[in-house]
């Protein structure tokens, strides 16, 4: 056991708290989006966000990027998007004799990869590749991507004229998902009225600089997994593993990567240990996309039923 | 805390045992009978420290979402926290008023557990839940705890909405079709099929459907008008039901214009909205008006819908459900035959006469037909007033009949309860009872039938109740629990050893007359069946005066046979003889109260006193030289039998009377020879009818006298057929393999007998040798305390022997049975060790005495005992102090503080969200500054690991 400190500095979490408060204002949405996508951020975790075109996807990341001092670049997929598009290329630099490598938008600390299932399964990979290592090879050389390297990935519903679904090995890359829908009425009403105000008008200070979040990002490790926060956690995705419900319960990756963002959203809230709490909130956007349910079963449904029939234990 | 209450079983139980205590006290004191008693009061100790410990730590919430539907059963759930300990036999009631509705049972909960109950149909209405209890009547069924379950205070019960297909106008709630596409998504069951993807459902091979954002539609607005016949009017209710059902999915507000009511509903409360759940409310308990009602305003472009009913037809209410049924046929036949076994048993041993078991056979036979009319309340009268009129002739039997027949009774009585019990089990009885009771009878019928049977029963018995008290590894220690609470009774409950029944008593002092008793019996006959045995029962106590104790056992002669006659030995036939000396088998009457019989000195003197009043003869040994009746107030009356034997008639006083034998110093001198002419006054001692002397006899008294030497004396003679027989012949009780039923049989070699077998071959052998002899009956008392001065007669004690009459000594007796322990030791197998260990240590049981008892004490309250005590104690203190330690403190206030707040933890809620329930719930903010601060202590401990 190491540290026996069960809280963080008050600072630490007004300071999240205030990101959090920013990015709703920004994008009327839940805070509960807000803060899976914070969580996936301090986790280091990539993110896929689900939703129709014109719901503030852009703007999400945009900010999010923002609030943290970090570098943001924003690739659109396409069908003919090449994997060079993405990485970068080496051009022939006529003043210096030499190829000069001419780094792509993914050399970056926050990626916006929008609309990921339109592009090819080719552009795909090679971007799945650079997700998973935080690095990529060009020319016989490694370059390291952005630190902190976290891919914003948005999708447009599936089936949409021009998409193509994506593999389960893909989906798996990502920690979290977040489906963004329509605001609320009154939110929604209230855009149209103007009374949000611009958001890009004028923008606002940088909360937080880039060593600050890779500080925060090195204490999510710290944050302890008591036992029964564990057995809980494991009993829950034995339940995955045997509902009826669903053909491919959720592996040991998933629930690592699922327990990395439970940590992450204890520090959020200011706990430096995870609460069963932490992981029954988190259990749809971390898992519902990893789990393959049969018969035509909605996965977060079973989810939810899984996790209301689990026993917490006191 | 749970609240105990008696089931019906249990009272009738409690009837039971209650007369079976009054039989108790009615007939003599038995320890079989009382150690029996003894296990029926653990028993229901057990049964109520279960039931309460079952339901302790049990907290429940019933929980029923949205309105349930008229005449329709209701769904409901029951979210139950068991706590650490598994719980079984569990039942949830649901009372409306005064109807009481089983709604659920559960064999087995343990943690935290949801559980789907449907709550019987009601019309609708609004209906005040009473009360919601969870109970549990395991393991006996013989007391039902009972707790309360948090639950709702009404039921809200709203008219069946009518089904989209049978409702017109629906297209004014606006229509799915006209939503945005959100997505797509697998197809599931009733999904609109003209929402399947084309495309995407032939790539996936699976159907694929169109899920749409929710848009509002603007709505229906219905008018009712209330002045309407009551079928009508419930099924314009449905109408709007329907509507406000479809309204409430597709998210449309419908609004209700009536008399008195006009207002929108939607699915929650807006602004200028109400909730849809009043709407549900209203509808629960919407009435028709009269027909001069004011008419409602109808607005504009609204539905009618007196006009809606014309196409919207009602729906066949659904059938209501049957009854649970409690057993199943096949397993009603299976106790059936269970126990029409156990009559079998009881019909076996012999303890019941044949027309009481015909007659229990006959009624359990005929179960499956009278269960028929159990719900009939003058067929349950009739039956419990003919189980206790029968109850009451059996008790009459066992009070007017010999007091050893007592435990007999006791079994017929069990097999009585075991018709009882299943002519009643569709009721709250258990079969585990049945199967209980079986068990008891079994080991009952074992003690009757074969001492050696009785210890593996026993065990089954035990295991039995194992399987009664509960499943798990805590099952046998229950059992055993219930056994040592047994024994703890049987040995540290005060009662009188000594006490005669107050039955008795007063049909003694009623009818002035003595009872017939065991020990000497008014012939011997020839032919003997499967009787029970003799019991460990205290006939008489001696006490040595003066002198020292024989080293030889003594023969307590209580009687004589002298004639044989063809269906037995019989006493000396003629009147009751008087004072004369000559007559008097060698009495002499020298005072009132005061007989002689030898002359010379005295070795010993033996006081001895009848341990029960029953016994109304004088038993003495032969060899007695005085026979002194002491004092007793009021006098006691004395005279001699016809057999030559003493008898007293005590007066109507309780005092038990006692009397006085001084033993004679020295035996007769023995040696005459036979005598070819047998004097007169011998020659009934001689006499031997000629179906006696059979050829088997002859054979037998052939080949002992030829071992005898020419020249020798009588008493050669007959110690020379004594000893022939003894070793020639074995040792048998009534039951045991191999027990000869007739004395000829014994007498050809064709099996073995018991003591009457052994004096009556003698005594048969020895006339045809023409040497005077008669059969002697009484007790061979043996029984002495380590100092030899006390003495105790039992009624196993009692015996047969030949008296012999030598031409120079007199009268003298000869005993040829041989030893049961020698038998058994030639025996010599692994068989008969156990079988003897096994009879001893259940003597120790039946002959359990205040004696032995205060023994018992003194040990108990050595250091030794008094050091294991404390051992045990602190093993004991040390485990459940382990045990409660394994459970961290934070959790248990965690757990304190959620009861006190009188919540629950549903499965699957964790306990910040419990909290966030308890504050939604306006709890008292005393209790929830409390649940608060144990919560936060609660996961910084077990979560935080601090």
């Amino acid at each position: 056991m190491g540290s026996t400190a069960t809280t963080i500095e008050p600072r630490t979490t007004e300071l999240c708290r205030a990101v959090q408060k920013r990015l709703e204002d920004v994008v009327a949405t839940t805070p509960e989006r807000v803060e899976t996508l914070l969580v996936g951020l301090l986790a280091g975790g990539h993110v896929l966000i689900e939703g129709v075109p014109g719901i503030g996807k852009t703007l999400l990341a945009r900010s999010l990027a923002h609030a943290f001092a970090c570098d943001f670049k924003r690739i659109q997929f396409t069908n003919d998007l090449m994997p060079s598009d993405v990485i970068g290329s080496s051009l022939w630099r006529p003043e210096s004799g030499k190829l000069e490598f001419q780094p792509g938008p993914l050399f970056a600390d926050l990626v916006l990869a929008d609309e990921i299932n339109r592009t090819s399964p080719r552009t795909l990979s090679c971007l799945l590749e650079a997700m998973e290592c935080g690095k990529v090879s060009v020319d016989g050389r490694t370059l390291r991507l952005g630190d902190p390297f976290v891919v914003l990935a948005t999708r447009n519903p599936i089936e949409f004229h021009g998409t193509q679904p994506m593999p389960e090995a893909a989906l798996d890359r990502f920690m979290l998902r977040i489906s963004l829908g329509y605001p609320e009425d009154q939110r929604e009403i209230a855009l149209y009225l103007g009374d949000t105000g611009s958001p890009l008008a004028a923008e606002p200070p940088s909360l937080m600089t880039k060593p600050e979040l890779l500080a925060l990002m090195r204490e999510v490790h710290r944050v302890q997994v008591q036992y029964p926060v564990a057995a809980y956690g494991h009993a829950l995705v034995q339940a995955t593993r045997r509902h009826e419900g669903l053909a491919l319960g959720a592996s040991p990756r998933a629930a690592l990567s699922w327990f990395m963002a439970g940590r992450a959203r204890a520090l959020l809230h200011g706990r430096k240990y995870v609460l069963p709490d932490d992981l029954k909130a988190l259990l749809e956007p971390a898992l519902a996309h990893r789990v393959h349910a049969r018969d035509g079963a909605v996965p977060a449904d079973i989810l939810r039923e899984i996790a209301a029939r689990t026993a917490v234990p006191v | 805390m749970p609240a105990l209450r008696p089931t019906a079983l249990g009272a009738k139980a409690l009837a039971f045992v209650v007369l079976v205590w009054v039989a108790f006290f009615a007939a003599p004191y038995t320890n079989l009978y009382f150690l029996w008693l003894c296990f029926f009061g653990s028993l229901a100790a057990v049964a109520i420290v279960t039931g309460f410990r079952t339901l302790r730590g049990v907290s429940a919430e019933l929980v029923v979402e949205g309105p349930a539907l008229a005449d329709t059963p209701c769904e409901a759930r029951l979210v139950l926290d068991t706590g650490t300990r598994p719980r079984r036999d569990l039942v949830v009631e649901v009372w409306f008023g005064r109807e009481r509705h089983e709604v659920l049972r559960l064999a087995n909960a343990n943690g935290v557990s949801a559980h789907v109950l449907r709550l019987p149909p009601r019309p609708r209405g609004v209906h005040p839940v009473t009360r919601v209890r969870i109970g549990t009547d395991a393991p006996l069924g013989l007391v039902r705890a009972r707790l309360a379950v948090l639950a709702p205070t009404e039921l809200v019960v709203t008219p069946r909405p009518l089904p989209p297909e049978r409702l017109p106008s629906l297209a004014a709630l606006g229509s799915d079709r006209e939503a945005e596409v959100a997505g797509l998504r697998d197809y599931r069951t009733g999904d609109d099929h003209r929402e399947i993807h084309g495309r995407a459902s032939a790539r996936r091979n699976v159907p694929v459907v169109k899920e749409r954002e929710p848009r509002g539609a603007e709505g229906a607005v219905l008018a009712l008008d209330r002045r309407t016949d009551a079928a009508t009017f419930e099924h314009a209710l449905e109408v709007v039901a329907g509507f406000a059902d479809q309204g409430a999915r597709r998210g449309a507000p419908v609004r209700l214009v009536t008399q008195e009511l006009d207002a929108t509903f939607t699915a929650r409360a807006r602004g200028g909205t109400r909730a849809v759940a009043e709407l549900w409310r209203w509808l629960a308990t919407a009435q028709p008006l009269p027909a001069e009602a004011p008419a409602p305003r109808t607005p504009a472009g609204a539905l009618t819908v007196s006009r809606l009913l014309r196409g919207a037809p009602r729906p066949t209410p659904p059938a209501g459900t049957s009854a649970p049924v409690a057993h199943s046929r096949w397993s009603h036949f299976a106790l059936l035959g269970l126990v029409l076994v156990d009559l079998g048993f009881v019909a076996i041993t012999g303890a019941v006469n044949l027309p009481w078991v015909l007659l229990l056979v006959a009624i359990t036979l005929a179960t499956p037909l009278l269960v028929r009319w159990r719900d009939l309340l003058v067929w349950r009268v009739l039956w419990n007033v003919s189980v206790l009129a029968l109850f009451i002739g059996l008790m009459r039997d066992v009070v007017t009949s010999s007091v050893l027949s007592l435990l007999e009774d006791g079994l017929v009585l069990a097999a009585f309860c075991q018709v009882h019990l299943v002519n009643n089990l569709h009721r709250e009885q258990k079969p585990d009872l049945l199967i209980l009771n079986s068990a008891m009878i079994g080991v009952v019928t074992a003690f009757f039938s074969q001492d050696l049977a009785y210890s593996p029963l026993w065990a089954g018995y035990v295991l039995a109740l194992g399987r009664v008290l509960g499943p798990g590894p805590g099952a046998l220690g229950r059992s055993l629990l219930t056994l040592l609470l047994s024994c703890l009774a049987f040995v540290l409950l005060p009662r009188d050893f000594e006490r005669s029944g107050f039955a008795l008593d007063a049909l003694r002092s009623l009818q002035n007359r003595a009872m017939t008793g065991e020990g000497p019996q008014d012939k011997i006959p020839l032919v003997r069946d499967n009787r029970a045995l003799p019991s460990n029962a205290v006939v008489i106590r001696g006490r040595i005066t003066s002198g020292t104790a024989p080293a030889e056992p003594i023969h307590l002669r209580g009687g004589t046979y002298t004639l044989l006659e063809p269906d037995g030995w019989q006493p000396t036939r003629g009147k009751q003889r008087g004072s004369n000396p000559s007559s008097n088998d060698g009495w002499l009457l020298r005072s009132p109260r005061e007989w002689t019989r030898l002359e010379g000195d005295s070795a010993a003197t033996l006081r001895l006193q009848q341990a029960r009043r029953d016994v109304t003869r004088l038993p003495a040994p032969l060899e007695c030289v005085t026979l002194r009746i002491l004092d007793g107030d009021p006098p006691i009356t004395s005279a001699i039998l016809a057999d030559g034997t003493l008898r007293c008639l005590p007066g109507p006083g309780p005092e038990a009377f006692a009397w006085e034998v001084e033993l004679a110093s020295s035996r007769p001198r023995l040696g005459g020879k036979v005598k070819a002419r047998v004097p007169s006054e011998l020659m009934p001692y001689t006499w031997l009818p000629s179906s006696a002397a059979s050829k088997n006899a002859e054979e037998l008294h052939a080949r002992f006298v030829a071992r005898v030497r020419q020249g020798a004396d009588q008493h050669e003679l007959v110690e020379a057929i004594r000893a022939g027989l003894s070793t020639e012949r074995r040792y048998a009780l009534p039951g045991e393999p191999g027990f000869a039923e007739r004395l000829d049989a014994f007498l050809a070699g064709k099996g073995s007998g018991h003591c009457e077998h052994f004096a009556g071959a003698l005594a048969i052998l020895l006339r045809m040798s023409r040497v005077p002899c008669r059969l002697a009956s009484g007790w061979l008392a043996d029984e002495w305390n380590e100092a030899r001065t006390d003495l105790v007669v039992r009624d196993k004690h009692a015996h047969a022997w030949v008296e012999v009459h030598d031409p120079e000594g007199g009268w003298y007796a000869v005993d040829a049975t041989p030893a049961r322990d020698t038998a058994a030791a030639e025996k010599g197998d692994m068989l008969g060790d156990v079988a003897q260990r096994a009879r001893s240590l259940w003597s120790m049981v039946t002959g359990f005495s205040s004696g032995a008892r205060v023994a018992l004490f003194e040990r108990l309250v050595s250091w030794q005992a008094l050091a294991a005590f404390g051992v045990a104690g602190t093993a004991f203190w040390l485990v459940r102090v382990r045990r409660r330690t394994l459970v961290p403190v934070p959790v248990r206030q965690w757990r304190r503080a959620v009861t006190r707040a009188g919540l629950v933890q549903r499965p699957g809620e964790t306990p910040r969200e419990l909290l966030e329930r308890a504050r939604q719930l306006g709890l008292e903010p005393v209790r929830l500054r409390d649940l608060e601060t144990v919560t936060l202590a609660h996961e910084a401990a077990r979560y935080g690991g601090g």
